[in-house]
Formats: structure tokens, sequence, C-alpha cells
């Protein structure tokens, strides 16, 4: 039924858009485009402020209902052939779906850049009002303003020369000596990134003492809970590996390696439980989605 | 010592033993992982299936196919992640793969990834790569969810986002399905978004931590993906292949690297899991002993 011949015209260049092409972007009336979106967004947002608040929530699920259901008609709409023999899926206006699919992940990855300045903005509302009121521990707002302010300085600094040395104004040589390149390094690489390493190994101190003191052999489950997860541990250090290596594969024997039990209990026992907890995950999922789209989750869209 | 002196002496002794401080168990582990990453053991490695299955589709791929490498680590997870894509990188260079990377799980990312693969591009094997000759950056993309399906759908109108639509790289490749693969290393739930979206355009491959292992084994099992490389011991796997198909023993591959981190940090891991395994033992041993020393008395 999703391959009906539809004999949809694929439209050139399309519903969804201009073709690409070199030529500067104001001769499109790009410049228009992008000065009446502004407005518009503007005068959308000028009259969602005077909306009575009862009128509120309806709009918002309409949107948050229209854009679910963008991604849902990706599976449900028809696919057919155009007379080239394309596949496509008829969607508004005669168009194909697929052509609107770029436009709506633009107009995402806009409003996820917007949701960036709006995170920034907020960080710092916080941090600058307790600096300056000078409150309880006003100093680690300044750490993090400051940290901030120069991770963007050498950030954009470095970016800049990337840009040069892609335009071939400058070597990369001569790029990674200036300070820009250096304080990059010093402060992403050096700093940041040993930060994120170091934070995250302290995670190996919390699972040994965890281990330790919880993993206790209190019932069959837990025994049987226990064995298998030493018997998977086991199999992905080769120390252990090392121990039943001499075991030919290919014969009877060879079931008794470690990393033949291993794969065993990972394949024919994980795989097929971890199936079913997706298959309900699945289905959860699909349930709270379609409650969000109606509007009837509470908490999630405008209340 | 009378009877009931010893009793209480053992009891204290596995009293002890079921809650000790766990002081001394992080200054352990410190003392064995620090000792094992300056002086590493070489351990011998029986190499996973599943990084065979990856290992031996990418060693099969001709020169100038291209593949997207979805780079989704950063440092937090390098012990396990950088073994794999240094490993990665090696096995493309090598082969003259040509290969598109991008991100969409930490803007840090690309950036994480440009320096590993600069470093190996100037290693003896690894061909003199250049970037926008032989491989190519796209960098982040916030909205992992749209951009995977903008990729399914028009690979050259999504990266043409990022101005890499005309790179050398890109020539030959007008849908996803003119790649030759899409290899997510990764260590967040990056490579759902590909399981839901790819449309069997191209093979997956996944390099991913050990704890996101059992989540993606059925996938591996249905043939959903190519290979799976797991955490620490996927690295070293990667390694033990590439040292097979370029031994050092041969003239033509002496200057090559072929181990790196993935072996440097297998033998630190190994102890420290060894440790943990004790560890559990020893608490569950001294359960049993003072449950046992309870009934006795």
């Amino acid at each position: 039924m999703n391959w009906l011949i539809a004999q949809v015209e694929s439209p050139e260049p399309g519903f969804w858009g201009l073709p690409h092409t070199d030529a500067p972007l104001l001769t499109q009336g790009f410049f228009w485009a992008i000065v009446g979106s502004l407005v518009g967004m503007v005068v959308v947002i000028f009259f969602l402020a005077r909306v009575p608040s009862n009128f509120r929530r309806p709009i918002a699920v309409a949107f948050v209902f229209l854009a679910g259901m963008f991604y849902v008609l990706e599976w449900v709409l028809p696919r057919g052939k155009d007379m080239s023999g394309e596949t496509v899926i008829p969607f508004l206006f005669g168009s194909n779906y697929e052509d609107a699919v770029p436009v709506v992940a633009n107009l995402s990855q806009i409003i996820f850049g917007l949701l960036l300045a709006l995170g920034i903005l907020s960080i710092f509302r916080v941090h600058f009002g307790r600096l300056f009121r000078l409150e309880k521990d006003w100093f680690f707002s300044f750490v993090l303003l400051g940290s901030m302010a120069v991770m963007i300085v050498f950030g954009l600094m470095n970016w800049s020369l990337d840009q040069a040395v892609a335009r071939e104004a400058i070597t990369s040589e001569q790029a990674s000596r200036t300070i820009a390149a250096q304080g990059f390094q010093f402060v992403f690489f050096d700093m940041l990134q040993n930060l994120d390493a170091a934070m995250f190994s302290l995670i190996a101190f919390f699972i040994l003492s965890a281990a330790y003191r919880a993993f206790r052999i209190k019932s069959i489950e837990a025994t049987i809970m226990m064995a298998t997860a030493l018997v998977v541990l086991m199999s992905f250090i080769p120390i252990f590996l090392a121990i039943t290596n001499w075991l030919p594969a290919d014969q009877f024997v060879g079931n008794f390696r470690v990393d033949t039990i291993g794969d065993w209990i990972l394949d024919t026992i994980n795989a097929p439980a971890l199936r079913a907890i997706d298959l309900g995950l699945g289905l959860g999922i699909l349930a709270m989605a379609i409650r969000i789209m109606l509007g009837l989750e509470r908490g999630v869209s405008v209340d | 010592m009378t009877n009931a002196e010893e009793t209480k002496a053992e009891s204290r002794f596995w009293l002890t033993l079921q809650a000790l401080d766990r002081r001394w168990l992080y200054l352990i582990l410190v003392l064995i992982v620090s000792w094992l990453v300056l002086q590493p053991i070489e351990a011998p490695n029986v190499v996973s299936t599943r990084s065979e299955a990856l290992y031996d589709y990418l060693s099969g791929l001709d020169e100038g196919d291209v593949v997207l490498v979805e780079s989704n680590w950063t440092n937090s997870t390098r012990g396990e992640s950088r073994g794999q894509f240094q490993a990665l990188m090696r096995l493309l260079m090598r082969k003259k793969i040509k290969f598109v990377i991008t991100a969409i799980a930490d803007p840090q990312a690309p950036n994480i990834a440009r320096e590993v693969i600069e470093s190996i591009a100037k290693e003896p094997g690894s061909n003199n790569y250049q970037e926008n000759v032989d491989w190519v950056m796209a960098g982040y993309f916030p909205n992992g969810e749209n951009h995977v399906m903008s990729m399914v759908n028009d690979v050259r109108k999504e990266l043409a986002t990022k101005g890499i639509e005309d790179s050398p790289v890109m020539e030959g490749i007008n849908d996803l399905s003119d790649m030759k693969a899409i290899i997510n290393v990764t260590a967040s739930a990056t490579i759902l978004i590909w399981y839901e979206r790819i449309r069997n355009k191209a093979p997956i491959g996944l390099m991913c931590t050990a704890v996101m292992s059992a989540e993606n084994i059925p996938y591996f099992v249905a043939g959903q993906l190519e290979g799976l490389v797991i955490g620490a011991k996927g690295g070293f796997d990667f390694e033990t292949l590439l040292a097979e198909e370029f031994p050092d023993t041969n003239p033509e591959f002496s200057e090559y690297t072929n181990f790196e981190s993935g072996r440097r940090y297998m033998s630190p891991l190994a102890f420290a899991l060894m440790l943990l395994v004790l560890s559990v033992v020893a608490g569950n041993v001294a359960m049993y002993m003072l449950r046992r020393g309870g009934e006795r008395s």
C-alpha cells in the first residue's frame, strides 16, 4: 500500500525551497525573506502575548501537534514513484515530503540555537545577579562567568583562525603559533578536556565501593545474577580469556571457553530480555507521545 | 588463646573484611591503575567476533570509498572511545578510505576528533591524509534527530549547511546509500536515532562504551549492525587486528603504529575489574562466614 504508483510530479525547485546556487544571496530575495521572517516573528509574539491566558494552551498544543505529526507522517504517507522512477512521498501542494525534511530540520536547528541563547541568558541573569549583590558563593559565579568568557573568546578566535587557514590566508603552521591557537589549546585541550576526563574517572571509585557493599548474595536470584555478571565481566578481560583460550573453539569443549559462555549469555539471554524491555518501552513512549501531542499530559506544554 | 577468644578474633576479622573502609579500596585502585598505566602488561588478546565483523567489513572496502564517521565521544570516555577511534582512523587511512566526520552528541566532539585525526595522519602508513581532500569535518549538528533524518533524505542538502558538499570527499555521494558505512563512535544513545531512521541505506557499525553494550547486542544479533566494538576491549581488539594485518615483523610495515590507547588502557582496566571481582567475592565470603559464626554460637 505504501508503494502505490502515485504519479506525483517531483517539483523543481518545489514548494519547500529554492535551488542551491552559488549566486549572492541578496539576489534571491533572501535578505527580504529574513527581514520578513523577523518582522513576522515579532508580530506573532506581540499578538501571542496579548492572547487571553485560556487560549494560550490550545495554541501551544496545536503547534506541538503539528510539529509532532510532521515526523509521524513519514511513516504513514503512501510512497509513490514520479515520472523519472524516483521514490516520492506526496505531501502539501503536490510537493515531496522529503523536500520538506531539510527545511524543517533547519528550522529545528535554529530553534535549538535560540534555546542555547536562552540558556546563556538564564546563566547571566542568575550569576550576574549573585555577583553584583555579593550573595553567598558569589566567587563561584565569578569563576563560572570568567571561564565562560575566556572559552567563548578563545573559541571564536580559534574558529576565525580555522577560517583563515581554510581560505589559505595563512598556513596551519603559522596559525598554530598564534596566541589564539595556543590559548585555545590551553583552555580547551589542556584544561577542560582533562577536567572532563578526571570527573568521569571518579565513577570507577563509586562503582568499586558500591559493588563491594551492595553486591551481596542473599537469595537464589542474587546468586544467579552475580554469577552471570562475573562471567560476562571475565569475558571482557584478556587475562581471564587466556585461561580457556587453549580449548579449541570448534569442538564441544569450546563451549566452556570464557568468551563462548560470555557471548552465549549476551546473545541468548540478554538480547531477548532487552528486546522485551525495548518493546514495552516503545509502547510507553508511543502512549506518552500521543498524550503530549493531544495536550493531555500536564506539565509538558503551557499550563 | 581460648576457643571463645579465637572465635571472637575470627569474627572480628570477617567483620572488618565485610565493612572495610572504602578509602582502602580507593587507595588500592589508585595504586593498581597508576602502576599499570606507567608499566602496562602485554596481555594476549582473544578478539571478539563482533569487533572482527566490523574490522573485516571496513578492511574489505575499496580504495576511495567513502564512509561517514559520527564521532560522539569526548574525553570523559577517553579510556574507551579514544582507543577505538584511533584504531578506526588508522584502518581507514591505511586503506585509503575517505571519511566525513560529524557529531551530534557534544559540541566538543569535533575538536577532539580532529586532534586525533591530525596526529594519526602524520604517522607512517597513514598516506599523508589531508583535510578537505581525503577527509572532511562537517562538525556539530545540535539536533540529532533532525540531522539524521535529513542525512537519510538528502545527504548533500544537509551537508551543504556546513559548506562541504563540494569537497572532493563528497565526489560521487548523491545519497546516503553511496556511502559504504556509517560508523558511530559514541558514548551516548546516538545510535538509536540511526536504527530508527536509516531505512537500510548503508550498513552501520558501532563503537560504544562497555556500559552500552548490552542494549546494542540485540541489533548486532539481528544483523542491523555490521559490527560492534565494545569498550576498551573493543579498541584493543581493533588494534590486535591491525597488528595482524600490518605486522611490524614485515619490513614494509615496521614503522607502523598498531597499538596505542587500546592496549595501554587494557591492563589497568583488567586489573581494576579483577579488583572489583575480588572485592565482591571478599564481601560475600565475609558475610557467609559471619552468618555461619552466628549460627554456631
